[in-house]
């Protein structure tokens, strides 16, 4: 028994990362309408710059901050380049996912070939284990834990509290209407993909911390809780991709309590079938967009 | 089956990786002048390759050709078999025993003469195998798959263990180590799977306790819990494979929430990346401590090594540099088979794998008043003065068991800097060791 | 009757998709105080000539004046500025976010000082939306609903408002509420309003003046006591009007209405 609680503390510790991730994809997603599977790419991205700025000295706190701005600089440029010259050719929402299947490829392998195909671990010195009950925990994974929560409270706060946040959202439900509203939608889409490309280099750099490896390859690994998050808190709502981060973070871990940690992605796959009937609506982008939406 | 080729290419590593210091002693050997050109009195024969050159095991096709052209060369240069020069063809199964089992039963239908197989890949063993033994050619092999390990095939004849003998050998060694509750961590992955059946086996002999098994699929975001459910079943020893990234995740989970028990890692494990991403996930010096790895032994270079070095270096139809594959042990040991086919030929003087193919145990098996040789050559001359031999090949001693595998020996090693090259050999695991506890 | 300045004027007006004309040299204009309905049957092209408006079309043809100033060439954001403000026949507010955020995007150009202080001023103007402010907008009744997304496009202080047929979605008494109330009570503040609406009856009685569109052309005009009067308004409606002109622009204009 005692095992399936303390399950449920390293659930929550899992989804620190999980949640990070899901809700700048959410954000991206619900705006733009592009499925993004570049996003794991991208969040190894930010992992590899995150660990090679903490080689140079820099604490691994500040080393994190730098992986996120560098992600949000890669995640713009390519928007702004490859994913902006197809959508202005005509591509469909299938075409833009291969084209974001496409620079995943060249991110992972441009890291890949720099950093010589290796697996890079990181030496975080433990300094105390907490204990909760049967829920044991080290500093650096509350630190962890505690970053997911301000992270979740100022970017929920910006969404629904500042004008610019409150437009994020308008533009993600119908940006034809926040268009006749005066808002500038293609400066609103630009700083959806810097959030969202910041909270995605976020998220490479502190699942790296919790699980000490890191290489071209490792924000694959989480992509599919990354994005079965999201699409269960449907898309563009960060309190939903939060939630639900949570969730799947606590269920998979239980699933290994279980002794089944191999089915651990089937159940959260399971989990968002279940959630696709319940709430087809989820799986689409804004709300009624049905285009892509890069730069409008 | 590619999985399980996957498992041995990084033994091979691994293996060559131990031998590194070893096989440059034998570099500077002898370089042989250029062949000799011989009248041979009768018709060519036909050494096949028939493997996988194209498809996902594509690799497999170089290694074999890496073993059977030298050998070829080594043989041509003293004459042939019984006067007969042999020639090398290859056919490629692409890994498909769909394509493969029509093109080489055409091949065998057109092609007179054959002196014997090498290969196949492991995908297509299954069909090929008992097809050679129905047609009654020997095929000399270093296929991987435990389904060869007590074949009753008399013209199937293998010289690399089966990919579970490196999983007997790591419980031969915990049992050594005095260990009785033993916990299994290996990846799911087909790759990190196929020591498992001789690890379970050698669990059953020596009556241990599995404590605890854990199947951990690779790159999951953590494996907190799977590492908590370990350390709760109190193993003294953990059997382990899994890919870099994943151990380094899931033993640093384990240190952070406790202990981390003795880790025993199979050939797979004694790899740079495996070894640097555990050892900074639990500390350097825990890890010298606590970790040991099995894997084959690389026997010591005997003049076989330098025949096989200069014929390396001599032979056409292979991929240079010949450096490379100095010290790798698929292609010594396909080497060693072709050799052993055209002594056995020689023995029986006849070129027929129908003939020749029993004579095999009396050109390798040790004996007394036998006279060990190291070449081609040197075994054509012994026997032709009349002289038992015992071939000692460039992948050591070979001695085939009743099934027909020959088991080397295996060896743990410590590895003090969590470098693979720095090794401290803790036990040599005697092939009758393990025959004893399998 | 004289009309007043107008603030909008149109004249001659081409607008379509592509290479098919819809909209063929229409002229209309609305001033301050003015309700203007724009009537047609389906097909006529008033949507189309909206749109073209507002500024999600380009001008083929004639020029488009907001204020005096020619905003012909003129991106659709920037018309909002100017003080084109426009309500959707559909997708009318923000579902997913609450009245009072549908009215900060409403006033979105204004000044961050000037939003709350115009919010509450709109809501003064319609006070049954004050209970509702903390409500999703997609959680509204329809009359609610049409009801803020008035107000959003009031929040940008419009010299013209044009509104798509405010009543499609409604129930006859919701309906004429709307018109009765919210429309009419616009232009007793003196806004101008442009307005399309099926209901033409209804429409005639809150409106000042009216155009009517046929087959892409504008059939007739007048005030709207003149053209309650016309008898062969609904002929106009029915028969489908004149010759067409330009080749086929029924087929052109089949559903973008």
């Amino acid at each position: 028994m005692n095992l399936y609680i303390e399950a449920i503390g390293f659930g929550v510790i899992a989804a620190s990362s999980i949640a990070l991730g899901a809700m700048g994809f959410t954000l991206q997603f619900g705006l733009t309408n592009v499925l993004n599977v570049g996003y794991g790419a991208t969040m190894s991205f930010g992992a590899i710059v995150a660990y090679a700025a903490h080689l140079t000295g820099m604490s691994i706190w500040l080393a994190l901050i730098c992986g996120g701005i560098a992600t949000s600089g890669l995640t713009l440029l390519s928007a702004k380049t490859l994913l902006r010259v197809y959508a202005k050719r005509g591509a469909a929402l299938f075409e833009m996912a291969m084209v974001t299947f496409g620079i995943a490829l060249i991110v992972e392998y441009a890291i890949a070939s720099i950093t010589e195909n290796n697996t890079f671990s990181l030496t975080i010195a433990i300094e105390h284990t907490h204990a909760l009950g049967p829920i044991r925990f080290t500093d650096v994974q509350l630190a962890l834990v505690i970053l997911a929560v301000v992270v979740f409270i100022l970017l929920d706060g910006f969404l629904r509290l500042t004008k610019v946040g409150t437009a994020l959202r308008a533009t993600a439900v119908d940006p034809d209407l926040a268009r006749a509203s005066g808002i500038a939608t293609g400066r609103i889409v630009t700083i959806a993909w810097l959030l969202s490309g910041f909270l995605c280099g976020l998220a490479g750099g502190v699942f790296t911390i919790d699980i000490l490896t890191v290489n071209a390859f490792t924000g694959d690994s989480l992509l599919s809780l990354v994005i079965v998050a999201a699409l269960m808190g449907t898309a563009g709502s960060v309190r939903g991709a939060a939630l639900a981060a949570l969730l799947l973070g606590i269920a998979t871990q239980l699933v290994s309590a279980a002794g089944a940690s191999g089915y651990a992605s089937a159940v959260a796959y399971g989990v968002l079938a279940v959630v696709l009937l319940a709430r087809p609506k989820s799986v689409q982008g804004g709300l009624v967009a049905d285009r892509v939406q890069i730069t409008v | 089956m590619s999985g399980t080729r996957q498992v041995r290419r990084w033994q091979a590593v691994a293996a060559g990786a131990l031998a590194a210091g070893t096989a440059a002693a034998v570099l500077p050997g002898t370089l042989a002048g250029a062949a000799t050109h011989h009248g041979f009195s009768g018709a060519p024969v036909t050494e096949a390759v028939i493997t996988a050159f194209t498809g996902p095991e594509a690799f497999i096709g170089g290694v074999l050709d890496t073993g059977t052209y030298p050998a070829v060369w080594a043989i041509n240069k003293a004459g042939g078999v019984d006067g007969h020069q042999v020639v090398v063809k290859t056919v490629d199964t692409r890994g498909d025993p769909a394509d493969a089992l029509p093109l080489v039963e055409r091949f065998l239908g057109t092609t007179s003469n054959i002196l014997g197989i090498c290969g196949p890949d492991g995908a297509t063993a299954n069909q090929l195998i008992p097809l050679y033994n129905r047609h009654k050619i020997t095929v000399t092999s270093d296929v991987g798959s435990s389904a060869f390990d007590h074949t009753s095939m008399k013209w199937f004849w293998r010289l690399i263990p089966p990919d579970p003998t490196n999983g007997l050998a790591m419980v031969v060694w915990a049992h050594d180590r005095g260990y009785k509750n033993v916990a299994l961590v290996f990846g799911s992955d087909t790759t990190a799977q196929t020591v498992v059946p001789g690890v379970l086996a050698g669990i059953k002999h020596f009556h241990m306790n599995v404590v605890s098994t854990l199947n951990i699929t690779p790159d999951q975001p953590s494996y907190q819990t799977d590492a908590a459910a370990l350390l709760s079943a109190k193993p003294q020893v953990i059997f382990t494979e899994e890919d870099a990234t994943t151990a380094g995740t899931f033993f640093g989970d384990v240190a952070q929430l406790g202990t981390v028990p003795n880790i025993i890692g199979d050939g797979a494990t004694i790899e740079t990346q495996w070894m640097s991403a555990v050892a900074t996930a639990i500390g350097k010096p825990n890890f010298a401590k606590i970790y040991s790895g099995v894997t084959a032994e690389s026997p010591k270079p005997t003049a076989a090594n330098r025949e096989w070095v200069t014929a390396l270096n001599h032979a056409s139809g292979i991929v240079k540099p010949a450096k490379q594959w100095y010290s790798e042990p698929y292609a010594m040991a396909d080497y060693d088979g072709v050799i052993i086919q055209a002594l056995a030929a020689t023995a029986a003087n006849n070129v027929s794998p129908a003939v020749y193919n029993s004579y095999i145990p009396a050109v390798t098996e040790p004996g007394p008043g036998k006279v060990k040789v190291y070449t081609y050559a040197q075994g054509v001359k012994e026997l032709k003065a009349g002289k038992k031999i015992e071939y000692v090949g460039a992948s050591g001693v070979i001695k085939f068991n009743q099934y027909h595998n020959s088991y080397g020996n295996q060896v743990a090693s410590g590895f003090p800097t969590a470098d693979p090259t720095n090794t401290v050999t803790l036990k040599v695991i005697t092939a009758s060791a393990m025959e004893a506890a399998g | 009757m004289l009309r007043p300045e107008p603030c909008l004027r149109a004249a001659e007006v081409s607008f379509g998709y592509a290479s098919l004309r819809v909209v063929h040299e229409a002229s209309l204009q609305v001033g301050p105080g003015e309700t203007v309905v724009l009537l047609g049957p389906n097909g006529a092209g008033k949507s189309t000539l909206v749109k073209g408006i507002i500024g999600q079309l380009p001008l083929l043809s004639g020029t488009l004046d907001l204020n005096g100033s020619d905003i012909s060439r003129t991106p659709a954001q920037i018309r909002v500025r100017q003080g084109l403000g426009y309500v959707p026949q559909i997708r009318d507010v923000f579902p997913t976010l609450s009245v009072w955020e549908n009215l900060t995007m409403g006033g979105y150009l204004l000044a961050r000082s000037g939003i709350k202080e115009r919010a509450e001023q709109v809501i003064g103007d319609f006070p049954a939306l004050d209970r509702l402010r903390r409500r999703r907008a997609g959680t509204l009744s329809g009359g609610e609903r049409k009801m803020l997304a008035i107000a959003r496009a009031l929040m940008a202080k419009p010299s013209v408002l044009i509104l798509d047929e405010p009543t499609s979605n409604l129930a006859p008494l919701i309906a004429a509420k709307v018109l009765e109330e919210i429309v009419a009570s616009l232009a007793g503040a003196g806004q101008a309003v442009l307005m399309i609406e099926q209901r033409v009856e209804l429409a005639l009685q809150v409106a000042t003046y009216g155009y009517v569109l046929v087959q892409g052309q504008m059939r007739l005009d007048g005030h709207a006591a003149q053209l309650q009067e016309t008898e062969d308004l609904s002929s106009l409606f029915f028969s489908g009007g004149a010759a067409p002109l330009h080749g086929g622009p029924e087929a052109a204009t089949r559903g973008l209405a």
